[in-house]
């Protein structure tokens, strides 16, 4: 084989490549680097990553585009951008498929690390609010994170960073002290707008406050607040 | 092959725009106090997002660590790997970038996916070969604290040249500029043909010259581009 023959081969393989991504069939770079000369294959994946750097979007079909728009991780970064949980919607998942752990793993392992057993419908609920972002984070006390890192086997401080990233709509969002009422808002199925004033709503916290538990101050009570310890 | 999709596909409006149109929508709903520009910002999330999936999917598989071609992804990883580069590109756009075009997105998304995949590898690394000391010991390249025991210097040098490299690309625009500079006519043509999501038989046909040729043209191209030396012939 003559020393011209692999180079041409790189050629073709990154024509085929690049028209693949540009008819939107989603190509995968990895079948390409196998397809090219062993010596080659880190040869490759620089000119298709050069390519992806300059890349139009591809023309996706409708039917491609609703696949992609249902991949697990795309969701996952919507649930984030869109919710008031920061980043967990997208973390916390990923954190549990690498902890190769189900959510009622978690929940059971977090019960007990953070010793109140019993509770594990309750946190149930309260791990799949902060999954899908509809937990307020900044309401949710150090000590569930640091219980989370230690179930997870992660990072306190990466879990706390996911956290206080800002979702598109709301920022760091409310003040601990409202948050049983916004809370109860929510559980009443009521618009956010509406969480604010009404006496109604002053009635319904005053109802939530006599169910407020340790679970409750675990992942409502604030980020500080000394009696979650 | 791929399962099809059980259920009918449901594309919003936002699915229609431009990726231009898009990047407005996101930074207008993130600089916004109204919930409508929220709710539009995040819709052209979702399509931006999905429509740059296989952008940094690609990327991740694409990834050699700096100074150490050796250390990669694995290929089961790659998914995990690109969840984990997504939720950095969020992150990085919801709190740090502020860029409006297409061309300062895509750089930062980029860069993102680049350090994602760096401290991917680190993780697993460390996890797969139980060097001593805690997880916690390992930081992200955002931080500028202590980078761990795997290559500390080497790392930095290359995240630094690698910085240095996506900053001087980040707009499309200088892209432009940069195939514009190439002193080879039918290259610059082959290469903004591409960008236009041209196929290499179409490219043939309107340049007079044989597939093979394009890309020959259109790798020899990238590798300009890609090298920074575009206009030294």
């Amino acid at each position: 084989m003559t020393a011209v023959a692999p180079m041409a081969e790189l050629d073709r393989l990154l024509g085929e490549f690049a028209d693949a991504w540009n008819a939107g069939e989603r190509p995968r770079l990895e079948d390409f680097v196998d397809r090219a000369p062993p010596e080659r294959g880190d040869e490759l994946a620089e000119l298709i990553e050069a390519f992806l750097a300059v890349a139009p979007s591809p023309r996706y079909s409708e039917e491609t585009m609703a696949e992609l728009m249902r991949e697990p991780a795309v969701l996952a970064s919507v649930e984030s951008a869109r919710g008031r949980s920061g980043l967990l919607p997208s973390l916390l998942p990923r954190l549990r498929e690498r902890a190769r752990l189900r959510r009622d793993e978690v929940v059971e392992r977090l019960a007990a690390t953070l010793r109140v057993p019993g509770t594990e419908p309750k946190m149930a609920r309260y791990l799949h609010q902060l999954e899908s972002g509809t937990l307020e984070a900044g309401g949710v006390s150090r000590r569930v994170f640091e219980a989370l890192a230690y179930v997870l086997g992660a990072r306190v401080e990466e879990i706390e960073r996911a956290a206080d990233v800002p979702g598109l709509g709301g920022g760091t969002g409310p003040a601990p002290a409202f948050m049983r009422s916004i809370e109860a808002s929510d559980a009443a199925g009521e618009p956010p707008a509406l969480a604010a004033a009404p006496a109604a709503r002053a009635a319904r916290a005053q109802a939530a406050d006599e169910d407020w538990d340790e679970v409750d101050r675990l992942f409502r009570g604030g980020r500080g607040d000394p009696s979650a310890w | 092959m791929r399962e099809p999709s059980p259920d009918p596909p449901r594309i919003p409006e936002a699915a229609r725009r431009s990726d231009s149109e898009l990047v407005r929508l996101f930074v207008r709903g993130r600089e916004s106090g109204d919930r409508q520009d929220w709710d539009r910002a995040v819709d052209a999330w979702h399509v931006l997002v999905a429509r740059d999936y296989e952008r940094v999917r690609g990327l991740v598989a694409a990834f050699r660590f700096p100074g150490h071609p050796e250390v990669r992804i694995d290929t089961d990883e790659i998914d995990s790997a690109t969840h984990e580069a997504l939720e950095r590109c969020l992150r990085a756009l919801l709190t740090s970038f502020r860029g409006r075009s297409v061309g300062e997105l895509r750089a930062a998304m980029r860069t993102a996916t680049h350090f994602a995949c760096q401290d991917f590898c680190r993780a697993q690394m460390r996890r797969e070969q139980g060097i001593g000391g805690s997880i916690d010991d390992v930081r992200t390249a955002e931080e500028g604290q202590d980078i761990g025991r795997f290559d500390r210097e080497l790392g930095d040098l290359a995240e630094g040249r690698h910085r240095a490299k996506t900053e001087a690309g980040e707009d499309l625009d200088e892209v432009a500029a940069a195939i514009a500079a190439l002193p080879n006519e039918n290259m610059r043509e082959v290469l903004r043909l591409r960008a236009e999501g041209y196929c290499s038989k179409e490219i043939a046909g309107k340049l007079g010259l044989s597939p093979a040729n394009v890309d020959q043209l259109h790798s020899r191209g990238l590798r300009r581009l890609n090298d920074g030396r575009g206009a030294d012939g």
